[in-house]
């Protein structure tokens, strides 16, 4: 080879585009052309964003970028913003080797809009009411939903959700008025300030209140009927009456049974429901908490030094007489111990393990205690009395809890109950098994970007700590790591929606397709899984 | 609905004046509401008779409710005599508020006295139907903008220059539409900012009719690189376009909005808003004389507009920033560290009476700043003395009054400013001690006036000075700790003016707007005008004048403040009474009002 022909091919090597591909319409062979295509580096120190253009036949190409692993997204107005890699519309991307051994292929999905128009019972438009659109989503293994996008009706009470990714929504509308106050303020704006005033003197008083109503006219997301949205659709027509409802009220007293002690003055309230907690005070031990609409609450009452809660369930009617009885709040000592550690197996530093206390129900009480001292031994601060879950801060990668034990009773599973002095051991475990392993398709090759479970046996569902996700690497592997023996099931999804697995009725669907696993202390275990498709 | 739930509050009302009515006769007030230029009546208009001074100072003021019937009528009985308001409004923002004495959709009434026993009937309040703007968003291929904040604005006066507020903020949807909607009639102005990034409800406000409000936002300018045809890449970000003018305010084009009117296709090209921007680099040091690293850096446009943009970034760890997204304009570069109120550095609120902070001033141009250094210091303290002339009121002492410095200009952005129109958040309170001794701490470097509240309304500022600084005239700047002190002078016996409003033909002229200027050369110390408002019987009284040569003018109808502009007031400077006022004096005047303001704003 002549030395010419050789600095030709490093000249051509150099030339050689880094990455080349083409951008087409979903489900066509259509090009899109002037579509962005950003490539960013996922090596951290390079946060430069490299941009081109899709010419005419929706092509492009980036030149002389540096090797090395790239995302690669793709945004054109009226379409989705899309990843390279993405199992759907939306999903997560996976990155990509340049320089890339061949072309790539990158389909756009055209985005669609819901409209209609909000009215009240009169038909009357409702203007500046807000219309949101929410998917099904899971929290915390309930179901619920979750806002995606939001707009404000006109005077004709007319609006357009747009630029909307093709699926399932549902849509409420609320025509309570948007208040953002007076004065200044911050928000995802660096700053703002503003007054207002009014005309009137005093707002009218109503015992009614709104809250969002979902099509096609109830309060009851469960009762929300869907809306399946076409790429480039429109659906039309979604309107919504938008009648407030009656509020309630919660009446009830403060109360205490501690000798020589007694509820005067000021209490201080907390009022936690489904999604969301208010608080408040009373200047008197009879409180009276008003605008509650139906639902499942906890009522927490603090006077002093002394707290309680009651459990409330607000139908159609106003409850008058709630007691609530509060009790001294203690201090707990605890300690941490580790089992099991060795030179290969340290375990955990007790003193980055701090220990989260929450009420169980949830209603908002919270108590994290300060870094254990080196000995693990620290000191939970003013704990009302009642019933706790106890976890540490951090999820726990070269160690598992093993015991919680308050006095002599066992809490892991069933959580602990606070009556009077007692002292709180923790015991973590330096042996904790793994699970590790490939994801394969039908054809039997690592697929990448596919999310994993690890779902502990049945009676243990209720620990959500034992839940672990994560989706395969590139190569299609994925590792849990800091598990508790037991056990176990795996599942691989090709799509599915995150916290999906803690809900029982979506779980029940899939039970058959789970492989069992059985994690043993200290001991790596290897799968293989086979991903679920529908 | 409406109606049932209002009765009953209605009915306790009554009880409770129904006491008081056995010690003296209640009168009565009766009308009708009407929509505003014609004879339709309105049912189901929510009306509010609210005292406007309450009987004692103790007492919060008595409010009475009803809702007009089917043939648009209301009355309230057993009324106990007093001063009063008196609003009609409706729920679901097609109609605007109509006040007793109001003059046009947009301006506010004037109180009425009830005497004792009297029945007041006849009463016609006219609501006027709300507008629409509507219009397109488009770029430079002619193609629609969607997610476009698109602003309704209304010219207002700050410290006597005119500036643009905004009423309004929607956005534009996937046709690049927008409808700006129950806007009270006048005259407004709309703009447009492409900041598709940042599609947060809180960016959307809709007044109903009978609120008034006004809104200044400031946000981080996003900023983009283009590169030139010739290979150079510049940085761009995107501001406001104003309909019909551009990105200058100045030449915003004006939309009048009939009674039920619409505006339609003001379509903006938002194209016209991409400017190039510069960088602003240099270094913080510490009052330790270290780099301060992680100090937060901002860059506050000193020109106004509805929506600031406020560059601002983060001391490196030698204590280096690089600020993209500067405009060509004057700004202060505020540097601080420990000050963050908020949640963030960079998204905040900044308290400068704690940590440190420096203000420089430094003028962007068409290139990058280079070597900006600043050096942080402690926020300052000052000690000062309030001494009290003449005759004070028995029950007034020194200890009532409030002394603050407030920042002059007042600038969005800028560490501890104050709400708009609100009186919160002063820089510094003082409370004087019984010999009139105060101090004031946490005091950043800045321009500030100096306010005096909680005195007597019969007391006036004579004089504030900072050593040989004489501060009414001047202001305060501070830029490094004070080594004298603070001096104010509060005199108590200021002049009043007393008298009443007629129009060309002497009649008595109603809820006119009288404004107290100082001669030519004091015109820019705000602190000596003083503004009333004529009641039902074109009654208005001034009080705590400081004496002085002044010119009294009144009009029928004028925007807030625009009498400090003085192209503004040139105009009618003929046609106002020139009046002399001594310390401790009482003058009646009459004065005639003018019509109407030449233009609307």
């Amino acid at each position: 080879m002549t030395a010419l022909a050789l600095a030709v091919m490093l000249l051509l090597q150099v030339l050689a585009p880094s990455l080349q591909g083409v951008v087409f319409k979903a489900g066509t062979a259509e090009p899109v052309a002037r579509a962005t295509v950003e490539l960013r580096s996922t090596d951290s120190s390079d946060s430069r964003v490299r941009t081109v253009l899709t010419t005419n036949e929706g092509r492009f190409s980036f030149n002389g970028v540096p090797g090395g692993q790239y995302q690669v997204s793709v945004n054109r107005l009226g379409y989705v913003s899309a990843k390279y890699g993405e199992r759907r519309a939306g999903g997560q991307g996976t990155p990509i080797t340049i320089p890339a051994a061949s072309e790539i292929q990158v389909a756009l999905t055209a985005t669609a809009v819901i409209s209609g128009r909000i009215i009240d019972s009169q038909g009357q438009p409702l203007g500046n009411a807000t219309v949101t659109a929410s998917r099904r989503s899971f929290l915390q293994g309930r179901q619920s939903l979750a806002e995606v996008q939001s707009v404000v009706t006109n005077d004709l009470g007319d609006y357009r959700l747009f630029g909307m990714t093709p699926g399932t929504y549902y849509v409420s509308a609320n025509a309570a008025p948007r208040g953002v106050g007076l004065g200044s303020g911050t928000d995802s704006l660096l700053v703002f300030r503003m007054y207002r005033e009014s005309a009137r003197t005093q707002a009218v008083p109503t015992e009614e209140i709104h809250v969002p109503i979902y099509y096609p006219g109830t309060a009851d997301s469960v009762a929300a009927a869907p809306i399946e949205l076409k790429p480039a659709g429109e659906v039309r027509g979604i309107d919504i009456i938008a009648t407030p409802i009656r509020a309630h009220h919660i009446r009830g007293l403060v109360t205490t049974n501690e000798p020589g002690q007694s509820v005067t003055g000021e209490v201080q309230l907390r009022l936690a429901g489904d999604s969301a907690i208010r608080f408040t005070s009373s200047p008197t031990p009879t409180f009276d908490l008003q605008r509650v609409t139906r639902g499942k609450y906890v009522v927490v009452a603090t006077s002093g030094t002394m707290s309680g809660r009651a459990s409330v369930e607000v139908f159609n009617t106003d409850i008058n007489n709630t007691t609530i009885v509060v009790g001294n709040s203690l201090n707990i000592p605890g300690r941490v111990v580790v089992e099991g550690a060795s030179v290969e197996n340290p375990g955990p530093d007790v003193r980055t393990l701090r220990v989260v206390v929450r009420a169980d129900p949830e209603d908002g009480t919270i108590l994290t205690s300060p870094p254990p001292a080196a000995d693990g031994s620290f000191m939970l601060q003013s704990v009302p009395l009642g019933k706790y879950r106890v976890r540490f801060g951090t999820v726990l990668a070269n160690g598992y809890i093993k015991s919680i034990r308050l006095g002599n009773s066992e809490g892991l599973d069933t959580g602990i109950t606070v009556q009077g002095p007692s002292e709180l051991t923790i015991v973590v475990s330096a042996k904790p098994g793994t699970v590790q392993g490939r994801v394969l398709n039908e054809r039997g090759e690592s697929i990448p970007n596919i999310m994993t479970v690890l779902v502990p046996d049945n009676d243990l569902r209720t620990r959500t700590d034992l839940f672990r996700n994560a989706a395969t690497s590139v190569s299609g592997e994925f590792r849990f790591q800091g598990l508790t023996p037991g056990n176990y099931k795996l599942f691989a999804w090709e799509e599915v929606e995150s916290g999906a697995w803690l809900n029982s009725e979506f779980m029940r669907r899939y039970e058959e397709r789970g492989s069992a696993v059985v994690v043993s202390e200290g001991e790596i275990q290897q799968v293989q899984l086979r991903v679920i498709q529908e | 609905m409406r109606r049932a739930a209002t009765f009953p509050i209605l009915a306790v009302a009554l009880l409770l004046r129904l006491t008081v009515a056995a010690q003296a006769p209640s009168g009565s007030i009766e009308g009708v509401v009407v929509r505003l230029g014609g004879n339709e009546v309105i049912a189901g208009a929510d009306v509010e008779l609210t005292q406007s001074e309450p009987p004692s100072a103790a007492s919060s003021p008595a409010i009475f409710r009803a809702s007009t019937t089917d043939d648009g009528k209301f009355v309230f009985k057993n009324i106990p005599g007093g001063r009063y308001r008196l609003v009609a409004t409706r729920a679901g923002g097609t109609l605007a508020p109509a006040e007793y004495g109001q003059r046009d959709p947009k301006g506010r009434g004037t109180s009425f006295e009830l005497s004792a026993g009297q029945s007041m009937s006849g009463i016609r309040l006219s609501m006027a139907a709300t507008a629409t703007i509507t219009g397109r968003v488009f770029d430079g291929e002619q193609d629609p903008v969607p997610n476009t904040r698109v602003l309704a604005l209304e010219a207002a006066y700050q410290n006597g220059r005119r500036i643009l507020s905004t009423v309004q903020a929607v956005r534009t949807n996937d046709l690049g539409e927008y409808r700006l909607f129950w806007l009270r009639p006048g005259r407004y102005y709309v703009a447009a900012l492409r900041d598709d990034f940042r599609a947060y409800s809180f960016s959307i406000l809709v007044n109903r009719p009978d609120e008034f409000g006004q809104r200044q936002d400031a946000s981080s300018p996003t900023v983009r690189e283009r590169t030139l045809q010739d290979g150079r890449a510049i940085e761009e970000t995107s501001v406001l376009v104003y309909y019909g003018g551009g990105t200058d305010a100045a030449n915003a084009r004006a939309i009048d909005l009939l009674p039920g009117g619409s505006a339609a296709t003001i379509d903006i090209p938002i194209h016209q808003g991409l400017a190039q921007t510069q960088r602003v680099r240099g270094s913080v040091t510490g009052s330790d004389g270290q780099a301060a690293v992680g100090a937060s850096v901002r860059l506050v446009p000193l020109r106004y507009a509805p929506h600031l943009m406020i560059p601002n970034g983060v001391a490196d760890r030698q204590g280096r920033f690089n600020i993209a997204g500067a405009v060509p304009g004057i700004y202060w570069l505020v540097a601080s560290l420990g000050a963050s109120s908020g949640y963030s550095a960079s998204e905040s609120l900044l308290d400068i009476s704690r940590g440190t902070s420096s203000l420089v001033r430094v003028e962007v141009a068409d290139r990058d700043l280079e070597n900006v250094s600043v050096v942080l210091q402690s926020a300052f303290g000052f000690t000062g003395r309030l001494r009290v002339e003449g005759k004070s009121d028995s029950k007034w002492d020194v200890t009532q009054a409030r002394i603050s410095l407030v920042r002059d200009p007042d600038l969005l952005g800028l560490p501890n400013t104050t709400g708009l129109g609100a009186r919160a958040a002063v820089q510094s309170n003082g409370v004087p001690s019984n010999d009139g001794g105060f101090a004031l701490s946490g005091i950043g470097q800045g321009e500030y006036r100096v306010t005096v509240a909680g005195i007597p309304s019969s007391a006036y500022l004579k004089s504030v000075a900072l050593g040989s600084v004489d501060v009414l005239r001047d202001g305060l700047r501070v830029q490094t700790a004070p080594t004298t002190p603070l001096e104010i002078v509060l005199n108590m016996e200021g002049g009043v003016l007393a008298g009443s409003t007629v129009n060309e033909k002497s009649e008595i002229a109603v809820n006119a707007t009288v404004v107290l200027v100082p001669e030519l050369a004091r015109r820019g110390q705000a602190h000596l005008y003083k503004v009333a408002t004529s009641d039902a019987l074109g009654k208005f009284e001034m009080s705590g004048i400081a004496p002085g040569t002044y010119n009294l003018f009144a009009w029928e109808s004028v925007p807030a403040g625009v009498w400090m502009e003085p192209e503004f007031i040139r105009d009618f400077e003929a046609r106002s009474k020139p009046v002399n006022v001594t310390g401790g004096s009482r003058q009646d005047v009459q004065i005639s009002v003018a019509s109407q303001t030449k233009e609307p704003l």
